[in-house]
């Protein structure tokens, strides 16, 4: 309940600088259109890539950004938790009677990655339409776990750079290895890449579980199974658990900055 | 010219301070460079390899292209100068006796090399030290090298030369909100940086040399690899100096028209 | 109502080592310096009283008050308010407090604030009743009406201060926490603060805890003050006894009919001299202005004298030297 009216707040602020907000949105498309445009070109060249053809890989581009960017969307407040800290917004979260997971969640959302968001889900449904199999409703089902773990995944990172924040203060760009290099990552199923490197992305952080396992049920790979690969969505957003824990256990350790 | 050596000193040594910036760089760097050299090599395995384009020389391309990240990002946001703009403080700068074009020129040149500096050699290391075929190999010959050094630091020039015409547009629009991320995709695409040109469609790579774009980073590594044959790369280089002049005289006209707008403004 | 008890805090700082080895050897050993932030700081404070907290910067007021409002844990110690420890406790105990940090707002910058006041309503769970009436009461006394539709941004320090004020009474709070409430104010704004702090600690009844700097603050609100100092508590008492600790040093001021070059009185320290006018000061607790007349005039001719007792801000000066910060 509470949420939706800080959604409310927020829309009322953009409406103060509706300007910035449309070529915000606007950069934030054409970011996403020259990201598929050049995975466009490589494929008009090679044709496919460690055997997944362009709309296969669309597929995949599509639900990590849509994933990435519905997180820095909703999640901002996580994302920017250095800045939280710096301005002292987290001590003022501190004297209020709700929990601090709670008002970080409410302290921040940037509409303007909608524009992200929205090119995403154009590129999934066209992507969607030109495959050459029937969709089943086991093959939504799996989608929509893709959709859901991958959003859960990065909002679990999200937790633990803010976590990190509270020791460091300053914002950590090390984390951005993580968020935004998996983003840069994901963008392919994990086979293009070296067998370590794929491990390390499938049992460490389980960015595997949300696009290139699922994914080979979705497209009837051989030895796609429905436990190892049509439920790993569901194994992969386990990561939350131990990342809000984390994050509660760090909020303890939390030292005010300033006078 | 002592004045402009005293902010060049002073911006680089103020850059120099940011260390910890710099380490988690250095680690960006090196974690996307292995990514990309993964991925293009899996793209590789399918054939149809351009041919002025070797394995080889596109994992060097690509270690060249983390070494250099943040010498050849297309468009440097330097706070102050943007809060100069957008505040209107603008007129501070104004009353010291030095011409406004050469001060910010040198202030984003000084802090792009102070950052490459602090960056570079680790992502050099790391990527000399890996095996071949996944590594950065020497350059194609002598000549390549000293070619590429030059193309290097006209290339520098030329990015900021580009970066003041921007400051100037910004002087009309007064908000830098989107524009310089829109700028910076749209430059990074053409020049190279998204996808190597050699890639490209060739419909796309003719049009690309008519712009300015690839005359800075796809020039400068790919005459490095021998991607482009010293013949080539030297008329290239002619075609990079032109760009570089063209674009100070029009950065240099835009500047005087808008420091008189100011003026008229009274600032 | 508020007991705390031996309460400490210490912080530790990792020690930067220079260069670029150090930063390396950083990573994997750090060295850590101890600060004590709050050694042993005890004290009790009664239901409705107002209560000055003060000390230089860097003292450890805003970390006693980050204690007591629940934003920090002590290393040791106990604190116990309303029955609540706010650290353990902390969603049910800042139901019943209210904060306000003068140097930042808790209210959004961009919207109108009664906006930001119906999102506190939610926040706190307020019913709509309640919330009316609250609200109207701080109208009234704040004269907000005609603030309550602009955007905070666009309001002067003052402005934002009264609406700062009302948003941290809106869920009616039974304590007050009022971290420098008039830094940066106008004589003017400062007057309504102090005089509205006044109105609700009597009419509501509500427990004020005030940082500040400006001793006006202290000397128009209350005469129990807790002066604190490098971690440790230092004075726990009243105001006037501390005055009037102070009160024998006076400044005076004489205006002699001609230009001595140099004058000399007993018991006064010749401070300054701007043409005729002489500066001296006195610590004479026996001090009489008629005595003191007769005693110059018989030596020099006097043509006009003004006493000054010490202000304020050099009593506290003085006690801060005293106790060595």
């Amino acid at each position: 309940m509470l949420y939706f009216k800080f959604l409310k707040m927020h829309f009322k602020k953009l409406l103060q600088y509706r300007l910035s907000f449309f070529l915000s949105l606007l950069s934030q498309t054409i970011v996403s259109l020259v990201a598929l445009a050049s995975m466009y070109f490589l494929f008009d060249r090679f044709k496919v890539v460690a055997g997944w053809s362009f709309s296969q890989v669309a597929i995949s581009y599509a639900v990590v950004y849509f994933c990435f960017s519905f997180t820095e969307c909703f999640g901002r407040g996580f994302d920017r938790f250095a800045k939280l800290i710096q301005s002292g917004g987290l001590d003022s979260f501190y004297i209020r009677p709700r929990s601090i997971f709670h008002q970080t969640l409410c302290s921040e959302i940037e509409f303007s990655k909608m524009g992200r968001v929205v090119v995403a889900l154009a590129v999934l449904i066209y992507a969607c339409a030109i495959q050459p199999f029937t969709w089943g409703i086991d093959k939504v089902a799996v989608l929509i776990g893709m959709l859901l773990c991958g959003i859960v995944i990065f909002f679990s990172l999200f937790m633990l750079g803010a976590s990190m924040c509270i020791f460091t203060i300053e914002g950590l760009e090390v984390v951005n290895v993580f968020t935004d290099g998996g983003r840069e990552l994901c963008q392919y199923p994990l086979n293009v890449y070296p067998e370590g490197l794929a491990k390390i992305f499938t049992y460490i952080i389980p960015f595997a579980s949300f696009n290139y396992l699922p994914m080979m049920y979705l497209f009837d790979m051989p030895g796609a199974t429905v436990w190892g690969h049509a439920l790993a969505p569901l194994y992969g957003m386990l990561i939350i658990i131990p990342a809000y824990f984390i994050f509660r256990w760090s909020l303890t350790k939390y030292k005010s900055t300033g006078t | 010219m002592r004045a402009y050596a005293s902010i060049f000193k002073i911006r680089f040594i103020n850059t120099m301070q940011y260390r910890t910036a710099a380490y988690a760089g250095v680690i960006t760097q090196i974690c996307f460079g292995l990514m990309y050299v993964f991925l293009y090599l899996a793209f590789y395995k399918q054939g149809n390899i351009p041919e002025n384009f070797t394995a080889t020389q596109m994992v060097s391309f690509l270690w060249l292209q983390q070494m250099f990240f943040v010498y050849f990002f297309p468009i440097d946001q330097n706070k102050n100068i943007v809060g100069q703009i957008e505040q209107g403080n603008i007129c501070y700068e104004m009353v010291r006796p030095m011409k406004l074009y050469n001060n910010w020129s040198v202030t984003l040149f000084a802090e792009k090399v102070a950052k490459t500096l602090l960056r570079f050699v680790p992502v050099l290391i790391f990527a000399i030290l890996l095996p071949t075929g996944v590594g950065l190999e020497l350059p194609a010959s002598a000549g390549a090298f000293f070619l590429s050094l030059f193309n290097l630091i006209v290339s520098g020039l030329l990015i900021v030369a580009m970066n003041m015409v921007c400051y100037c547009l910004l002087f009309k629009t007064m908000s830098s909100l989107g524009i310089f991320s829109i700028y910076t995709t749209i430059a990074s695409l053409l020049g190279g940086s998204l996808i190597p040109i050699p890639m490209m469609p060739g419909w796309i790579q003719n049009i690309l040399n008519f712009l300015p774009f690839r005359y800075t980073s796809d020039l400068t590594f790919r005459t490095y690899v021998g991607s482009i044959d010293i013949q080539s790369a030297l008329i290239q280089t002619a075609i990079q100096v032109g760009w570089l002049m063209l674009f100070v005289v029009l950065g240099k006209v835009l500047m005087n028209r808008c420091l008189k707008k100011v003026e008229v403004q009274g600032g | 109502m508020i007991e705390v008890k031996n309460l400490s805090k210490t912080f530790k700082i990792a020690q930067k080592d220079k260069g670029f080895w150090g930063s390396v050897k950083g990573l994997f050993k750090r060295r850590y310096l101890e600060k004590r932030a709050l050694d042993d700081v005890s004290f009790n404070i009664k239901e409705g009283e107002i209560v000055g907290y003060l000390g230089p910067n860097g003292a450890g007021k805003s970390t006693t008050i980050k204690i007591m409002c629940g934003i920090l844990t002590p290393t040791s110690g106990d604190c116990v308010i309303n029955g609540f420890t706010p650290w353990k406790d902390r969603e049910k105990y800042v139901k019943d407090i209210g904060v306000v940090f003068g140097q930042r707002s808790q209210l959004w910058w961009d919207v109108p604030v009664i906006d930001s006041f119906h999102l506190l309503k939610d926040i706190y769970k307020i019913p709509t009743d309640e919330f009316k009436k609250q609200l109207d009461l701080l109208t009234e006394k704040l004269d907000l009406q005609s603030l309550l539709n602009v955007p905070l941004r666009q309001l002067s320090l003052g402005q934002k201060m009264k609406c700062e004020l009302a948003g941290s009474l809106l869920h009616k709070p039974k304590i007050l926490f009022l971290d420098e409430p008039t830094i940066g104010l106008d004589a003017i704004s400062k007057l309504k603060v102090r005089e509205f702090v006044k109105t609700i600690n009597k009419e509501l009844g509500i427990t004020v805890i005030l940082t500040t700097h400006d001793m006006n603050d202290i000397e128009a609100l209350t005469n129990r003050i807790i002066i604190i100092g490098k971690g440790k508590l230092l004075y726990d008492g009243s105001f006037d006894q501390i005055k009037h600790k102070y009160s024998k040093h006076k400044t005076i001021d004489i205006e002699f009919e001609e230009d001595y070059q140099s004058v000399e009185i007993e018991g006064c320290q010749f401070v300054s001299k701007v043409d005729k006018k002489h500066t001296f000061k006195t610590s004479d607790e026996n001090f009489k202005l008629t005595d003191f007349v007769e005693r110059v005039s018989k030596k020099y001719k006097i043509y006009d004298v003004n006493v000054d007792p010490i202000n304020l801000e050099e009593v506290i000066s003085k006690l801060y030297e005293e106790l060595g910060l």
